[in-house]
């Protein structure tokens, strides 16, 4: 247990050692723009599958718990703000969250664990290109944006899968449950899910890419990297979404 | 013209692809389905297994739910102050955690924890020709890799479950009581108002079948690993996201039939 | 003794054995050569029933094992031992427990008698004392030995080796080299070995057998084919990039 706590506080200061590189190599020129946009580009094609995947289901069973615990109540007509509510602020970033710590998360991981098993980072350190400016930075970067993007995808999703069920499924009226959708999203529900989804996403891309940049042992290497990778990255959510939920509610609610 | 060909074409290969995937997840299935019957599975690997399993899962597991639970006790208590019916936050608490979170988290971190390392284990065995040579020393890979691990899911997800249940409800607590100030009595009692015996048993259920789902996947992914450090973590990438992507889909068919 | 008769096999448009057809004799050693990508690993695949061909009979001894079922083909599998290329050890047990596998799996042996067999087999190989030691921790020479004690362990009848040179230095090739040729004579048993490494061939091989291009172009006693005038084992022996052996 000691032992746990100790390899814990570790690996965070490395993680934290690791960021003061990132943030040194970012204060530098140059940008690699390419490296970005294709990142960008690859991670939201990756990722849009499986949130889609997992928020659509999630829409759907809350509808259906939703609507069994308020028929006792006869509050029905409620169903689609409390739903709402929950994905905008809640399911969509943390879900879309976890699922990008799996899948782009482990991914990150395994390409730059290959890179560095196949000596290909040395490579590029011998080519005089900075590997941590090349290779980390504009993965951290695509997933600051594009996390964003892909909880808004996520929020859709959840709510149509809620709109199937409450509506094709059990019969609600499409029109009550369309007006009552945004009545208690507020504008800040909206941003501060946008901006929950980006820090996980650099939480993980921070994660990935420090695993990934020290695997060390081959193809039994890489796996431990990835496997490492998609523990402590829903860990990082679980916990960071705690926090951010903390400091949202002292701020926005009164 | 050509373009519509191109586009027929290409649809043409993927339902191949799949086909041919799914055909090999039968007869993935179909060989462990036999060799859970044909031969007594080895009782030392299915222990060595379930501790492993249960230990290196635990720790992580309450820790992730701890959290869920106080975020999911400080979002319904936002939401329902709307309505004035903050009271409301332990019923909430104990019924999400209980029915919903519960067995979904549990079987999310199978796949995520021990369903990962299996999918690495196996698949760096299969690089190594290990699994050849368990072959040619005549011993079955599905008999002595595979059920003993399936074995172990099932037998430490109870217990898994039980852990979960009690650190979300203990993040709930903590956070409903400390951070918003509900009567911790009140909100203790609320969390087991509503919740029914067979709310646990069904729980359990759906979490062993999640069980199931994250071993065979993981285990199938790693199975059919391509070669080298590349082909290995391509079989983790694939394992989790198709065992979390699964577990979310069959929860709903699942509680739509059971609730 | 060991018989292919017309043995097909291909992956996909890819032909990799092209009517093959091979007497391997009990008692001695038969070295497979031939360039890289020619078949040798399906080979030896085919041999133990890891590959079904997709034409032609497989034979060891009487039985054929081309259309066994997978329960019978295990029995079979028995009277095999094989090392393969970089060892095949275990990574979660330590060497005494690799080589116990097969004798826990597969025998009624007491612990104690396990243990002495563990010891005898590493005494054989040249690696005494390692029994605690894990793969890890083993240079690719001794994981070598140790999975040479491991195909050796149920005192097998046909022992197989994957490319046993592959990875080592010249020095611990000719060490492997000499153990193979050693143990062989020791034992008497039947060893087929893939190779295309020209030194360790001559040294232990009593046969030779060629493949080249997914054909068996030439087979027969060592010193015949050293000796043969056709230009794909002249061009193979003599290590030359001129020749009809396409080199890109």
């Amino acid at each position: 247990m000691a032992q746990a706590i100790t390899n814990l506080f570790q690996t965070v200061g490395r993680i934290g050692y690791f960021t003061g590189d990132i943030l040194h190599g970012m204060a530098q020129r140059p940008f690699y723009w390419d490296e970005t946009i294709f990142n960008a580009r690859k991670v939201a094609f990756q990722c849009i599958v499986p949130v889609v995947a997992i928020l659509f289901p999630i829409g759907m069973i809350s509808a259906l718990m939703g609507l069994k615990i308020m028929t006792l109540f006869g509050t029905e007509r409620m169903l689609s703000s409390l739903l709402a509510q929950g994905i905008v602020k809640e399911m969509a970033p943390s879900l879309a969250g976890i699922m990008i710590a799996a899948q782009a998360g482990s991914a990150i991981a395994g390409e730059i664990g290959t890179m560095r098993v196949k000596e290909e980072i040395d490579a590029l350190g011998v080519m005089a290109i900075n590997p941590i400016k090349f290779l980390v930075i504009p993965r951290l970067i695509a997933l600051a944006f594009i996390c964003p993007l892909i909880s808004i995808i996520a929020t859709v999703s959840g709510m149509l899968g809620g709109l199937l069920v409450a509506v094709a499924l059990k019969a609600q009226n499409y029109g009550v449950f369309m007006a009552n959708l945004l009545n208690f999203v507020t504008l800040v529900d909206i941003w501060s899910g946008m901006l929950k989804a980006s820090i996980f996403g650099v939480a993980v891309g921070l994660i990935a890419c420090y695993y990934g940049y020290h695997v060390t042992g081959g193809a039994v290497g890489v796996g431990k990297a990835a496997n490492n990778t998609v523990v402590h990255s829903i860990v990082a959510v679980a916990v960071l979404n705690y926090f951010i939920t903390t400091i949202l509610m002292k701020v926005f609610v009164p | 013209m050509t373009a519509v060909v191109n586009a027929l074409g290409g649809v043409g290969r993927a339902a191949i692809t799949l086909l041919a995937l799914l055909g090999r997840m039968g007869t993935f299935t179909a060989e462990i389905g036999h060799w859970l019957v044909a031969r007594r599975p080895l009782a030392s690997e299915v222990l060595t297994q379930s501790v492993r399993i249960g230990v290196h899962t635990v720790g992580i597991l309450s820790c992730v739910l701890f959290f869920i639970g106080a975020n999911v006790a400080l979002v319904g208590y936002a939401i329902f102050k709307q309505f004035g019916a903050q009271e409301m936050i332990g019923i909430y608490v104990g019924l999400s955690s209980v029915i919903g979170l519960a067995p979904l988290i549990v079987g999310a971190m199978l796949g995520a924890k021990p369903g990962t390392e299996i999918a690495a284990t196996i698949a760096s065995m299969r690089v190594k020709e290990q699994i050849d040579a368990l072959e040619v020393m005549a011993v079955n890979p599905y008999w002595y890799l595979i059920v003993p691990r399936l074995i172990a899911f099932l037998l430490v997800t109870p217990a898994l479950v039980g852990f979960a249940i009690f650190a979300c409800i203990a993040g709930g607590y903590v956070a409903a009581v400390f951070q918003l100030g509900v009567n911790p009595g009140v909100f203790m009692a609320d969390v087991v108002r509503f919740l029914t015996f067979s709310d646990i048993w069904k729980g359990l259920i759906r979490a062993e079948v999640f069980a199931l789902i994250a071993c065979g996947v993981s285990c199938f992914y790693g199975f059919y690993s391509a070669p080298g450090p590349a082909g290995v973590s391509r079989a983790i990438n694939l394992a989790v996201v198709v065992v979390s992507t699964a577990i979310v889909v069959v929860n709903y068919f699942l509680t739509e039939l059971m609730y | 003794m060991i018989e292919f008769r017309n043995v097909h096999k291909s992956f996909g448009p890819q032909k990799v054995l092209d009517d093959v057809t091979l007497t391997i004799p009990k008692g001695q050693t038969t070295v497979i050569i031939g360039p890289s990508g020619t078949g040798k690993s399906v080979f030896i695949k085919l041999l133990v029933g890891l590959l079904k061909p997709d034409q032609g009979q497989i034979f060891i001894g009487d039985t054929e094992i081309t259309k066994m079922r997978e329960r019978d083909l295990y029995e079979v599998r028995k009277k095999f031992g094989m090392l393969f290329q970089d060892g095949a050890l275990f990574d979660s047990m330590n060497v005494a427990e690799n080589i116990a596998f097969p004798l826990r799996q597969h025998t009624n042996k007491t612990e104690k008698e396990i243990t002495a067999i563990v010891r005898a087999k590493l005494a054989q190989v040249g690696l005494p004392h390692a029994e605690y030691k894990f793969p890890g921790e083993l240079s690719g020479g001794m994981r070598k030995r140790v999975g040479i004690a491991r195909a050796l362990a149920l005192e097998p009848e046909i022992v197989l080796f994957d490319e046993p040179n592959s990875g080592l230095d010249p020095v611990m090739s000719d060490a492997i080299d000499k153990l193979i040729l050693r143990m062989q004579r020791e034992l008497g048993l039947t060893f087929i070995v893939i190779s295309h490494d020209l030194e360790g061939t001559f040294q232990i091989a009593d046969r030779i057998a060629m493949l080249y291009k997914s054909k068996l172009i030439a087979a027969g006693d060592a010193k015949d084919i050293r000796a043969s005038d056709n230009p794909v084992i002249k061009q193979f022996f003599s290590r030359s990039a001129e020749g009809p052996i396409q080199v890109v």
